[in-house]
């Protein structure tokens, strides 16, 4: 039976360095510029018409903008209107990642922690940062829940420093766990079809239909909690209240 | 008092605007084109409470379990770096976990708040609550 | 038996007990559900009872997984 785990080699297509580290030019690579590039297309072809009833392309990029800016003004407010483009292209940028890998012979981009965990340290930090840029070393008392007797303040201080810390792991360990999982089932059960062949394969062919299907939403999914998630770190931050 | 540069263009502005039979006709057929797409949508409000819930399943369950590998590799590292025995790991592989079930705890109160208020909003008096 | 393997075995048993954290946590979110299907009205004010048996179920499961710990790293 094929490997189902040698999808998420690394391959190097273009061998480069950078300082004695290797920068070299991978298929992951590849693939986050064909997301990119997908992502420009959409955006900036789709809105060349600019007409008062959208065409189809338009349209879908109409909707994305309508998507993300609802979800930034429902949980973030007005304050976060001005994050709106981070949030939009993090929130793309999963959801293309996610969608390519479901075609056949890619390769999922975010099913390597790495990506994952760095697109999570990006919004970890970057919360940080705007929380003690607006708040000053106030934001500490974000830590500190109110009503509390004062005897058991330490202890429920580290659990929430704690509980702080989790949300970039948390964040890229969803991502990482649910594309990973996904795409092994789906190469496991791709095995059982040939396996099978003409004679039993018809089971494990309705299950992988089923299960592809299942796939695209967790997809959609998948991208929608991570920028969700960004903006309710984003609230906290700003708004600093629990 | 003569009209300044700003009242004149507003003046031309309104004459753009002011609608033409054949815009009057352009408008009712983008009316009856839209109420038809609208129609054809797939997106029920089931499905999108569907999908929210199950964005929330997956949350719940990450923040349980990272809780407790947080907590552990915190411990684990604080272990090695002070040189004590394993009590660091243990002490913190259980503030993890009370971590990890504090944010269980308040992502639940988050969805009965949203709830109560989505049912606060409805005001259908034979209608059931959500029952998530 | 080789005390490194006696302890790996010893931990994988204790982990067992996260079968009673799943079971118990299951047990307290289903009966939540069929008492809330039956009198909607009630469910938001049990809605803590719920919180604090949820915690409950759990933490004795992670009892038994700070067990397992105890046997890896401190023996």
């Amino acid at each position: 039976m094929p490997n189902p785990m040698h999808q998420f080699e690394i391959k190097r297509l273009i061998n480069l360095e950078f300082l004695g580290l290797d920068a070299s030019f991978t298929n992951s690579s590849l693939f986050m510029v064909i997301a990119i590039g997908g992502i420009t297309f959409l955006t900036i072809w789709g809105m060349r018409g600019r007409a008062l009833v959208p065409t189809r392309m338009q349209s879908v990029a109409e909707i994305s903008y309508e998507f993300v800016a609802n979800m930034v003004r429902d949980n973030v407010g007005s304050a976060g209107q001005k994050y709106f483009p981070f949030i939009f292209s993090l929130f793309m940028f999963v959801l293309f990642c996610n969608m390519l890998g479901m075609t056949p012979y890619s390769f999922t981009v975010t099913s390597h922690i790495i990506v994952t965990f760095a697109l999570a340290a990006i919004v970890f930090i970057g919360v940080t940062v705007i929380g003690f840029a607006k708040h000053g070393l106030g934001f500490l008392k974000f830590f500190v829940p109110s009503g509390v007797p004062v005897a058991l303040l330490p202890l429920l201080v580290v659990i929430e420093v704690i509980s702080y810390l989790t949300r970039p792991v948390s964040l890229s360990v969803r991502l990482f766990a649910n594309m990973m999982a996904g795409h092994t089932m789906l190469k496991v059960f791709g095995a059982f079809v040939v396996g099978l062949g003409l004679i039993g394969g018809w089971a494990p062919l309705a299950f992988m239909v089923a299960f592809t299907g299942l796939e695209i939403l967790v997809a959609f999914l998948q991208a929608y909690v991570f920028a969700i998630l960004t903006c309710i770190y984003l609230n906290d931050a700003l708004h600093m209240h629990h | 008092m003569a009209k300044t540069a700003k009242g004149r263009g507003a003046d031309r502005t309104r004459e753009r605007n002011r609608k033409s039979p054949a815009q009057d006709d352009k408008l009712a057929d983008f009316d009856k084109r839209l109420g038809r797409a609208k129609g054809r949508r797939s997106v029920t409000p089931e499905a999108t409470a569907r999908s929210n819930a199950m964005g929330t399943a997956f949350r719940i369950s990450s923040e349980l379990v990272v809780g407790l590998f947080v907590g552990g590799f915190i411990g684990w590292q604080l272990d090695k770096w002070f040189d004590t025995s394993p009590v660091l790991l243990l002490l913190f592989f259980l503030l993890g976990a009370a971590a990890g079930i504090w944010n269980v705890i308040r992502v639940a109160l988050e969805m009965q708040s949203n709830a109560q208020d989505a049912d606060g909003a409805s005001k259908k008096p034979g209608s059931e609550p959500e029952s998530r | 038996m080789d005390p490194a393997a006696a302890k790996l075995i010893g931990a994988g048993l204790a982990s067992i007990a996260l079968v009673g954290a799943g079971i118990g946590i299951g047990t307290i979110f289903g009966n939540y559900l069929a008492g809330a299907l039956r009198n909607p009205s009630a469910a938001p004010g049990q809605f803590a009872n719920l919180l604090l048996g949820f915690a409950l179920a759990e933490a004795t499961g992670l009892f038994g997984l700070v067990v397992a710990l105890i046997i890896l790293f401190v023996f």
